[in-house]
Formats: structure tokens, sequence, C-alpha cells
């Protein structure tokens, strides 16, 4: 019986591929793309939609991730809300780029929120090779109320401040996390700054989603340069 | 006269309105955070603030319809309407102004108030007078599909949960709103059983209750799924080639398995019923993708459920909160409640200890002036740890004791007050009271409630009549806004609790204690609760 050996090897040879194809379909890589981000409210739907449809439209509360196109590169707008925080890991690894935005004319609720997630995403890439470059729209200019870049700027410093001491004060018995020190952000003793601290080089820009022109934004998603470069 | 309603919105689970009517967004938005989020969306009406608020998800184009209406409102209509408006949705997408209006006039013109439902047989005669028949009976179609799967309660063996009060009818007014889904339910049932009716049955009723959807399988191949790998792969040929769907008759085996799982790992039984039902109502009728298996699409919708109700709704972050309210010159007061024996006074010596060594001036309020020992316990720990205890003794108002010692804190500067209550039984009235006017009285930062890691089903009743009575026996309606899970050290992977108790208060774990000294305080880590509900 000769040909026994040969089809039991064919057979496993067919086994091995189908469980390979098998393993490499069901757990498909996230493609690249350019992430948004930011607290509930600031605009992110918004901005997702004028970006891949040039649509203005009416949003509520998202639940779920948007994806979509602009050009030839992928826009996801990951939702703001604190409970769905959870799927921010797998978005930021595979982030060439993050647009964060706040709502500017509503600081004194969204700079906590803000901080906090801007200061997770650093810390997340603070040991990282590549670290993507962060374009952060002080949202809603429009508004009377709109902080300045500046401001905007300061209040996230000094939220990420004290974050710095409290935010890994009292660790979570996360397997990966008993054995490996999470990253510290900044310099031990010395007080937080963006400008020498930050892993991703961050962009201020202030705009207004709903009437502004979005060129500076979609160079940004697309160059990952900003025409205008209004930061301090 | 127009209908009473607030709003009508139909928009996609990412946030985009697609249609809508009136103005409530900020009602739309508050329903997304604390029920949709929080996998309470298996009843279909919720309260939120003075509103009602009913639903429907069209899972099939990933969208979500909502009716907004003032809660003094009794509607009999609203399951009726969002139904007839969701076939609109799926068949003419772009003229929902058309066939709103056309809905709207329909309901307007029927009376408000209508007697209790006519027989089944009637009802159908009366639906072919109407011109939207086609529409119609598609919805009671898909209204039974839902209704199975409340009805059944995914697979609850008996444990099914009782009705909720306010759904109850009552006589002087007729929900009709309930009804009209129970009639609709027994007209598809009624076709079903009844086969000399077949002929007078629409074709597209037929089909819906008769025929599997694409991509469907039948009962019996479906108990077969795990041991024979034909099946396995004919699904697997089915799902490669993208046709898949899932269907509330496929999900509730799976839904049933992974409901047993979660008790088995301590969730409460009637927790783990709502989540799954919860969840179920999100996955009927929507495709697998392309090598997604139904078992795999079910777990997957379980578990990022799971996450998102584990996962805190704001930051629970309490040395950050305590520093802000350091610069603002004002102590920062958490009051520890809960039940007898569940640690209290040992997690409160714990979070002292944990502020302290951040350079924080904390002080104790002894205010279980009602066990005996309780303050002696509290003094050695507070000797221990080096920090003032402020004490009046036993048989004192303890709401006073707190005041007095609040007062004390603020006048030595002190950044933090930790306020150790007496343990009591939820059901003890008299004791509830007083706890009520505790919190009231001091109106602390923080109300945090401790219970074991060990609770079952016993912990859902504690938790939630602990938040009762604060709600009734206090005008501010303060309740519980933080919880604490101790002896975590002593549950290997039966976590359920965690589960149970964010879920029955929508609240975060701020703590959990996993041991019996001072440095043994953490934060929960949700990663690992999944992992060991899910692996
Ligand atoms: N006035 C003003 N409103 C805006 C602007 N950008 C967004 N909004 C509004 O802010 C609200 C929240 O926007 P949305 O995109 O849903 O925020 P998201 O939660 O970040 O996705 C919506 O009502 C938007 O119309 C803006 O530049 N100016
Ligand atoms: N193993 C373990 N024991 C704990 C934990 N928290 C509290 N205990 C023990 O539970 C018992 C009751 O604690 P106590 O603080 O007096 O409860 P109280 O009546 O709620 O104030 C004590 O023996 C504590 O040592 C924990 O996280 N793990
Ligand atoms: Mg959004
Ligand atoms: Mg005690």
């Amino acid at each position: 019986m000769w040909w026994w050996g040969s089809l039991l090897l064919l057979l496993f040879v067919a086994v091995l591929v189908t469980a390979v194809a098998i393993f490499a379909l069901r757990t498909p890589r996230r493609p690249a793309a350019v992430v948004l981000i930011g607290p509930c409210g600031a605009g992110k739907t918004l901005l997702f939609y004028r970006l891949t449809e040039d649509e203005h439209c009416d949003t509520v509360s998202s639940m779920q991730s948007n994806q979509g196109q602009v050009g030839d590169v992928a826009l996801v707008d990951f939702p703001g809300h604190y409970r769905l925080r959870g799927g921010l890991k797998d978005e930021l690894d595979r982030a060439t780029k993050l647009v964060m935005l706040v709502d500017a004319a509503a600081m004194a609720a969204q700079a906590k929120p803000a901080a906090e997630l801007l200061f997770q995403v650093l810390t997340a890439f603070q040991n990282a090779k590549r670290p993507p470059p962060v374009l952060l729209i002080c949202n809603k200019t429009d508004k009377a109320t709109a902080k300045t870049p500046q401001r905007v700027k300061l209040m996230l410093m000094n939220e990420i401040e004290t974050l710095r001491k409290t935010a890994h004060a009292l660790r979570s018995i996360d397997d990966d996390d008993d054995k490996q020190q999470p990253a510290q952000l900044g310099v031990e003793g010395r007080v937080f700054s963006f400008d020498q601290h930050s892993p991703c080089p961050i962009t201020f820009l202030p705009i207004s989603v709903k009437n502004d022109d979005l060129s500076p934004v979609r160079a940004f998603v697309q160059t990952g340069l900003v025409s205008t470069t209004p930061s301090s | 006269m127009p209908l009473p309603v607030e709003q009508v919105v139909v928009f996609r689970k990412g946030g985009k309105v697609l249609w809508s009517r009136g103005k409530a967004k900020d009602v739309v938005n508050s329903w997304i955070g604390s029920v949709l989020l929080e996998e309470k969306g298996g009843d279909l009406r919720a309260t939120i603030e003075s509103y009602t608020v009913e639903w429907r998800l069209a899972n099939d184009v990933d969208s979500v319809l909502v009716l907004v209406y003032n809660k003094s409102m009794e509607l009999d209509f609203g399951g009726e309407l969002l139904e007839r408006l969701r076939s609109a949705v799926r068949k003419q997408p772009r003229e929902l102004d058309k066939s709103y209006d056309r809905i709207a006039s329909d309901l307007e013109a029927r009376p408000r108030r209508v007697a209790p439902a006519p027989a089944p047989a009637r009802r159908e005669e009366e639906e072919e007078g109407e011109g939207e028949e086609e529409d119609e009976e598609e919805a009671a179609a898909e209204v039974s599909v839902e209704e199975k799967l409340r009805r059944r309660g995914v697979g609850t063996k008996g444990g099914r949960r009782k009705k909720k009060e306010d759904e109850k009818p009552t006589k002087k007014q007729p929900k009709v709103w309930r009804d009209t889904i129970h009639k609709r339910t027994s007209a598809a049932q009624v076709a079903e059983l009844d086969y000399s009716k077949k002929e007078e049955a629409s074709d597209a009723s037929m089909a819906t209750t008769y025929l599997p959807a694409d991509g469907e399988r039948a009962a019996w191949e479906e108990d077969e799924e795990e041991k024979k790998s034909g099946s396995w792969l004919s699904s697997l040929m089915e799902s490669a080639a993208g046709t898949a769907t899932l269907t509330a008759d496929r999900v509730e085996p799976i839904m049933a398995q992974l409901r047993e799982r979660l008790v088995a790992k301590n969730v409460a039984a009637e927790i783990a019923t709502e989540v799954c039902e919860s969840v179920a109502t999100t996955l009927a009728g929507k495709k697998l993708g392309r090598f997604e298996r139904a078992r795999g699409a079910v777990k997957d919708a379980l578990a990022a459920a799971v996450e998102r109700v584990l996962t805190p709704k704001r930051s629970t972050d309490v040395l950050r909160e305590v520093l802000a309210a350091k610069e603002r010159q004002k102590p920062y007061v958490i009051v520890f409640v809960g039940i007898n024996g569940v640690g209290k006074s040992t997690t409160l010596s714990k979070v002292a200890y944990y502020l302290k060594s951040h350079g924080l001036d904390v002080g104790i309020a002894a205010c279980d002036t009602f066990r005996s020992g309780a303050v002696e316990q509290l003094r050695s720990h507070a000797k221990c740890l080096g920090v003032d205890l402020f004490e009046r003794g036993y048989l004192k108002d303890p709401a006073q004791v707190a005041k007095a010692a609040i007062d004390d804190a603020a006048k030595k500067k002190r950044d933090c007050v930790l306020v150790d209550t007496a343990g009591r039984m939820q059901n003890n009235d008299k004791l509830m009271r007083e706890l009520a006017k505790l919190v009231t009285l001091n109106e602390p930062d923080l109300v945090l409630f401790v219970g074991e890691a060990l609770v079952g089903n016993d912990g859902i009743s504690q938790i939630t009549l602990f938040n009762r009575a604060l709600a009734n026996f206090s005008p501010t309606k303060r309740q519980i806004d933080g919880l604490v899970l101790t002896k975590f050290d002593c549950i290997d992977d039966k976590v359920g609790a965690a589960l149970s108790v964010t879920y029955a208060t929508g609240q975060p774990i701020v703590f959990i204690g996993v041991g019996q000294k001072y440095t043994h305080l953490k934060k929960l880590s949700v990663t690992q609760v999944l992992n060991a509900l899910f692996s």
C-alpha cells in the first residue's frame, strides 16, 4: 500500500493549510487608520461625517465606532463614552495618527475626562518606537465661551500633572500589570509639559467643526502635517 | 390632533441621526448612556427623568428607533408606532417623513384609550382594511420573535424575573401598548397553530413564520453543532459565503449556555438573565461577518456587553478627588455603608492608609454608635495608622457625630474625613432611616457601599434595598455612588458578584479588598474579571 503514506501526507498538509487559513482569517489584524478620540459631545462624529461623506449630520451619543475613508486613508471615530473605553487599546494599536477633539466651549466639564483620555494615550505610547502625531482640536470656536488653545493646553497640562501622581497610585491586579510597571509619563520630579515630555508630537488647532473649512484637518489626516500651526 | 410625543428619532449605532421629529436629544443621550450602554435594553421601555422612552432595534441595518414622551402620558401605541416605522426604515429609508406622517395619522384617527383587546381573529380582519397591511404583518411577525425571546427568558429554567410592577395593566387605565404586543403575538400564534386558516394569512407572514431565514439552520442541526464536524464545516461554508444571519432561535440556545456559565461564576441569576436578554435583542437579525460563527458572535457580544457594564462610567480615582478637594480647602467626606461584617471598618482603614501614604491629612469618624466594640476596634486601627479618631462614644445620633467630626476636620484643615457607620440589614427601616439622615445632613462627597465578593443572589437585594431606602428616606434622594467589594482573595475565579453589583446599581467598583492588611486594597481589573468569566 505505497499510496497510503502519500495520501496521509496530503491529508495532513490539507488540514494544516485549512487550519492556518482559518486562523489567519478569523483573527484579522485591524488595518492601520487615523483614529478620532475625545470626550462625549466634543464633535467627533460630526467631524467624521464631514470628512468622509462631506455631510453635516445631526448626531446623538455614539454607541459604537464608525469607520470610513478620507481619500485612501482609513478613518475611525472611536466613541467617547467611558463605558466603551475598553476598546481604546485596540484602536491605539492601529493608529497611525490621532485626532483628539475637545469642546473648548465646555472645558469646565471636559477638562477632566479629556485629560484622562490623553493621559491614557500618552502613557500607552511612552515607550513606543513610532508614537503617532496628535492633532488636538479645540472645537466649537463659533461659541463665545470657547477657550483659546493656550488655555485648553494649560488646563489639560494641570490635570495631567495631577494624574501623574494619582492614576497609578492604586495598582489594579491586571495580570500584565503586575509584572511590568506601567510606563511613567514625564520625568520624575519635574512638572509635566507637552512640549518636553509628550512621546507624541501634539499640535493644537482651534476650529469650528460645524462651520469652518476643514482643510487643515484634512491635511493632517492625509499627510500628518498641519499647514497652519498655531500651537504656542 | 398631533400625537403627544416629544421626539421620534432613528439613528445609527455610531451616532448619526437618520431621521428625527421633535426635540428631546438630551433625553435620548442620557437614555443611551444609562440604558443601552448598561445593557438594560431587554425591556424596550424605560423612564428617564420625567420622560418615558420606548425603543426598538433594527440590527440588520445597525439602527435604533427611539420614541420619547412625557411620563404623565399613558401612550398605548408606542410599540406599534415604532414597529411600523421600523419596517419603513428597512423598506424606504429615504421616505421616513412620509411614512411617519402616514403612521401618525393612522394612530391619531384611532381613539386614544381602547377597551381590552378584541379576539385575535377579528383583529386580523381589521388589519386587512388598512393601507399598510404588509408592513403590519411584517411588524407582527417580528414582534413575535422579540416576544418569544422575552417570554422564554433566554433559556432560564424557572429563573425568569417577574414582570415589573408598573407593567401590570390596571383596570382603570388599560395600558394598551402592552396589549397590542400580546394581541399581535397571539395573531401570529393563531396563524401558526390553525392550519385551516393557512390561506387567509398573507404569504409574507407565512414565509416569515415557517421558512428558515437566510442562513438559518434547523434546530436538530444546531444541537449537534459541537460534535459533528459535518455541520461545523457547513456552517463554516455558510459563513465564508457571508450569508449567515443571526436569528432569535439561533441565539437562544447559545445564550442559555452562556447564561449558565455566568451563573456558575456566581453572577446573580436574575442579573445573568437580564444581561443575556438585553444582548439577545441586539443580536436578533444581525448579519454575521465572513468566517464568523454564531457561537463566537454571541459570546463576543456578551463579553463586550459585560465589559461595558464593568467599565466605570466616570473616573474612580479617589486620590485625585481628594487632592482637588484639598485645593478647595474643604475636607473630602467618604461614608462607608453596608451590612454587618462585610469589611466596612477594615476597608475604611485601608483607604486611610492609602491616602495618608500620599501625604494627605486624614481623619476618621466613629459613627458606628450601635455595635459594642465598634469604637474600640476603630480606635486601635487609628492608633496603628497614626490617624486621628473622632468619637463620641455609643448611643449618640450618628448623623450628629458625623457632622461634628466634619466640622472639627474643617477647623483643623484636614483633607479628608472617613465616616464609619454601623452595619445594618437592608430591611431594617429604623436603621435605614438613620443612615438616610446621616447622608442628607452631611452631604458626603462619596457614599461607598461595601459588600463581599462572596455574595450571590442576596447581594442584589441588599444593594437595591439600600439604594431604595436612601431614596425614600432622604429628601435629597442621594444614593450610593460607588462600590467596594471585599474578600476578593477568597473567591478564586468566581468573580460574578462584580458584574451583579455594577449592573444592579450602574455604579463603579471603586476599590476591591484582597486581604486583611492595609495594603490589600486595589482597583478592579476589568480584564481579569472578563478572563475569569469567559475563558
Ligand atoms: N456649535 C457647535 N456645535 C458643534 C460643533 N461641532 C459639533 N457640534 C455639536 O456638538 C454635538 C456633539 O457632536 P458629536 O459629533 O455627536 O460629538 P461626539 O460625541 O464627539 O461624537 C452635536 O450636537 C454637534 O452638532 C461646532 O463646531 N460648533
Ligand atoms: N480575607 C479578607 N478579609 C477581609 C477583607 N476585608 C475585611 N476582611 C475581614 O472581615 C472581617 C470583618 O471586617 P470589619 O471591617 O470588622 O467589618 P464591618 O462590620 O463591615 O466593619 C474582619 O475579620 C476583616 O479582617 C478582605 O478584603 N479580605
Ligand atoms: Mg460620537
Ligand atoms: Mg465595623
